[in-house]
């Protein structure tokens, strides 16, 4: 449990203001953090906090201004926040769970890779008569959990999870979480799951932290996090979900 | 059948015929376009001469099929040679981006400094009249639309997330141009092209009006209305048909790509 497989340090990243003049905005401002081998670490905080711009950097989809990205494992895979976006609207859904393998399928044939496809959509629970639809056919939950199965087709350490729920109904949220769960168990996965929703939170992840402008202002074990917040933020983050 | 299919047959339809005529022009041609008879000269519409004849006792309407190739088929090459320059440099910007952005982008931006038609009379002034030097002008001229169109397309698509997938997924460049990159842009610039034939048509016709396509006794449109000029009064068919031919073509590739564009916003949809 005390193996590292990810692990940040002090990344920096900051993007060209609006209408191209010379200020920067500082998107995230020297941020550490590690995910332990089979750890689900989760990123709270407000929107606009960094915390996209710091999953995407972990992903290696973004180069970081300065600071360090140290991943142990072989393959990372990411979940985004719009599933719907998140599959090519010219490409069918088992044609696009297949290119999480097409690119890594050494003998394997194509055919073999859909077969692979279909056999990740009974893992994630999606019926096989979706495997000749578009994701325009389908709804919101039914393409993440397409998304969901298109990372894990190559078995990966690590699942980068942007806001995976935000986009979806109540009610589809909890079941996607559940299946994020599940394979956690299955499949040994390791999260570094990015949210605003506390409540989804503290349920699912065994550390968090918490972020405010670029910085993580606060991090530790769920529990004590959420029961004794020692940041004055954390306090006012848990307490805008409290009051809703 | 929709009522947007039945208008894409019937335009289709109408455009293969008007093709067939251009293929088949000089076949159908009920005379020599360019046997000269002066004991027939600007004799009006006849039976034996259904377009009337110009000073030369040329038949008009065979010369107007003769001149249909060289009118279009010289409008629809160029249209494919910039359709296929333009996308190809505008994609390649928009994904390379940087410096090789930067550079293609720079060297659009010096052809479209000059108002088109002027650039196209300008460098076919140059390279001196005739239709492969009037098609390389238009050809330099209309190539950056499509490179600037491509261009904002691929921009827009490199931040989807399944962009981003596919690269975590281990995508190469080369496999997200050709997986995910080109089957997105390539209905839009399609599109474009069809809506752009009617313009590189008359951008033809006008460089042969002017002496600087086409050259005489070569029948084509552009160039019969500038030679008509001269019998506008005695004989008015000599400018009336070739314009009514051009304008025609023009009309159908428009409304044929308006059909196009209809259909594929429909079959493809987002």
């Amino acid at each position: 449990m005390d193996e590292i497989i990810l692990e940040v340090k002090n990344l920096k990243k900051s993007f060209r203001g609006p209408g191209g003049g010379g200020k920067r905005l500082t998107a995230v401002d020297g941020v550490s953090f590690s995910v332990k081998r089979g750890e689900c670490l989760g990123l709270i905080g407000e929107s606009g906090s960094g915390k996209t711009t710091t999953a995407y950097m972990a992903a290696g989809l973004l180069a970081p201004d300065s600071g360090e990205i140290s991943f142990y494992g072989t393959h990372l895979q990411m979940i985004f926040q719009d599933p719907k976006r998140a599959l090519d609207p010219r490409r069918k859904v088992a044609d696009s769970i297949g290119e999480g393998l097409l690119y890594h399928r050494g003998k394997l044939s194509r055919r073999q890779v859909r077969e692979r496809a279909l056999e990740a959509m009974d893992m994630v629970r999606l019926d096989r008569a979706y495997a000749g639809r578009y994701g325009r056919e389908l709804s919101g939950g039914e393409c993440q959990r397409a998304t969901i199965a298109r990372a894990v087709m190559i078995r990966p350490e690590l699942l980068i999870c942007d806001e995976p729920t935000s986009a979806l109904d109540v009610s589809v949220q909890a079941k996607i979480i559940g299946l994020l769960d599940e394979l956690k168990h299955s499949l040994g996965l390791s999260y570094l799951f990015i949210s605003h929703d506390i409540a989804l939170v503290s349920g699912f992840c065994d550390r968090v932290a918490v972020m405010r402008g670029g910085r993580i202002v606060e991090m530790g074990e769920t529990a004590d996090v959420l029961s004794r917040p020692r940041e004055e933020y954390t306090k006012v983050l848990l307490d805008s979900v409290l009051t809703l | 059948m929709t009522k947007t299919k039945k208008r894409a047959v019937i335009m289709a339809a109408l455009l293969a015929v008007f093709l067939l005529f251009a293929v088949f022009g000089r076949a159908l041609a009920p005379n020599d376009p360019y046997k000269t008879d002066l004991l027939h000269s600007l004799e009006g519409p006849s039976a034996r001469f259904p377009f009337g004849t110009d000073n030369l006792g040329r038949c008009i309407l065979s010369r107007v099929l003769e001149g249909a190739s060289a009118s279009i088929f010289s409008a629809l090459a160029v249209t494919a040679a910039v359709f296929a320059f333009g996308t190809a440099v505008g994609i390649l910007a928009g994904y390379l981006g940087g410096a090789a952005d930067q550079l293609l982008m720079k060297l659009t931006m010096i052809f479209q400094a000059f108002p088109g038609f002027i650039l196209a009379v300008a460098v076919a002034g140059m390279l001196g009249p005739g239709l492969v030097n009037a098609m390389i002008s238009l050809g330099l001229v209309y190539w950056t639309t499509y490179a600037r169109l491509a261009r904002s397309l691929v921009l827009r698509l490199r931040q989807e997330p399944y962009i981003q997938a596919a690269r975590l997924c281990g995508a190469k460049k080369r496999h997200i141009l050709a997986r995910h990159i080109l089957p997105a842009v390539l209905p839009s610039m399609v599109v474009t092209a069809f809506l752009e034939v009617g313009n590189v048509i008359l951008s033809m016709a006008g460089l042969s009006f002017l002496g600087l396509g086409v050259q005489a006794p070569q029948a084509e449109w552009g160039q019969m209305i500038s030679y008509g000029r001269s019998f506008l009064q005695r004989g008015p068919w000599c400018i009336l048909f070739p314009s009514l031919a051009l304008f025609a073509a023009v009309i159908l590739f428009n409304l044929t790509g308006d059909c196009v564009r209809d259909a594929l916003d429909v079959g493809g949809g987002e």
